[in-house]
């Protein structure tokens, strides 16, 4: 029998918790959680009678953990401390949505798209006290596709991540050494929550980035948990961008405005233009009426450019 | 031709979200098909998104948020409505 604790929020944590309880040769001792928001993973524990903890009292001190053999993480923002960590000597998983050690650290998948990747990975480590550096016990890659909005790329890499999840499990449960080889940390690269709340468009990036950055945003219906992209005009507040399209030649220096009638005006780039095809105004779909209103008025018809913030590919990284 | 009908993924998500409309003090039967769940703080979206993929793992229906989110799919009537009819595309 093998005991497992499990650290997670959401539906892909009930996922895991629903593999580890199904298999008659383990246990699932506890689970940890934000019972703050939590029904999923809440109800999960309720119904199979599994212990439930609040996911933050780990960090406080305030619980003894339960004797077990593995401890997983899944889709939880929750950093363990040593003393956690070090009961679980390479039998501590974290599922990580994005490929390492280049895409350590948080939204992760939303930074592949504005990175302009086509392909990503989810991948299985050993956690330890850095942030998503411990060594890689297995990894799966998945497209990235030019439709992939940042939700539905969310959804792909823990879908894809819970399969892989399943696949350890069945390695543990057959005895099976999982032969983790570290990361190259020279190569890593972390993302901060903070690196990527600031949603203003740099008009002076290339049409292929402004779109990238657009989509990598997209949670439509749901709020993005990082930024949202938006533009602000003179008059009439922050419009809200989910979708532009790469549309040719440039008409004007960047952010130069056209096509003002339309359900979808131009803007100039970097290096061409993009249609705005899907802009909100305090979650009111434009119409070309409404654009016309907000865009006609802009100074010089250009759109200011933002230097202090670029979005632009490999800004706001950090090194360990 | 849909599989499921809309009283059957009405009946789903309710019983999905049954934990949340109990915190709020709604009863299930009482449920007005035209509150949003997201605006009313019914749900908040990490719980929409849980409930979305709970309910692709009932039905089978694979639901692409991006397709139907012009659709008022924050209302339960909204949301079953779009996913009816995704239902009947596939």
């Amino acid at each position: 029998m093998k005991r497992f604790i499990l650290v997670g929020d959401g539906y892909f944590a009930r996922r895991v918790a629903e593999a580890v309880t199904a298999d008659p040769q383990t246990r699932l001792v506890a689970i940890f959680t934000d019972t703050g928001r939590e029904n999923t993973v809440s109800a999960f524990s309720e119904a199979n009678d599994v212990l439930l903890h609040n996911g933050p009292e780990l960090l406080q001190g305030e619980v003894a953990l339960p004797v077990a053999d593995w401890l997983l993480n899944v889709n939880s923002t929750v950093i363990l401390p040593e003393r956690v960590l070090a009961e679980f000597p390479d039998r501590a998983l974290n599922l990580h949505n994005g490929p390492l050690p280049e895409y350590a650290g948080r939204h992760v998948h939303q930074w592949g798209i504005r990175n302009g990747e086509t392909t990503f990975a989810s991948t299985i480590h050993l956690m330890e006290p850095g942030v998503d550096t411990g060594a890689i016990v297995a990894s799966r890659q998945y497209p990235i596709y030019d439709g992939d909005t940042g939700l539905s790329l969310f959804r792909r890499s823990f879908d894809v991540g819970v399969g892989l999840m399943m696949v350890v499990l069945e390695q543990i449960l057959a005895d099976k050494a999982l032969a983790p080889r570290p990361q190259d940390l020279a190569r890593r690269r972390l993302y901060r929550h903070a690196d990527a709340l600031d949603g203003r468009i740099d008009w002076r990036l290339t049409t292929r980035e402004i779109v990238d950055f657009v989509r990598a945003s997209n949670y439509r219906p749901l709020r993005s948990p990082t930024y949202t992209a938006y533009l602000e005009p003179e008059v009439g507040g922050r419009i809200e961008l989910f979708r532009v399209e790469a549309a040719g030649d440039a008409h004007g220096p960047p952010g130069t405005v056209g096509d003002l009638f339309s359900e979808a005006p131009l803007v100039s780039c970097g290096d061409g233009a993009v249609r705005l095809v899907d802009g909100r105004c305090e979650g009111r779909r434009l119409t070309a009426e409404d654009w016309n209103d907000y865009l006609r008025a802009i100074p010089g018809g250009r759109l200011s450019g933002h230097a202090s913030a670029s979005p632009s590919r490999a800004a706001a990284l950090s090194r360990p | 031709m849909s599989r499921w009908t809309s009283s059957e993924i009405r009946a789903a998500v309710v019983d999905i979200i049954a934990p949340d409309l109990n915190r709020a003090g709604i009863a299930a039967a009482a449920l007005d098909d035209k509150l949003d769940l997201l605006e009313g703080g019914i749900l908040d979206s990490f719980a929409y998104l849980d409930m979305i993929m709970a309910l692709e793992q009932r039905t089978g229906i694979s639901i692409d948020l991006a397709a139907i989110d012009d659709q008022p799919i924050g209302t339960v009537g909204g949301l079953v409505r779009a996913v009816h009819e995704l239902d009947g595309e596939a």
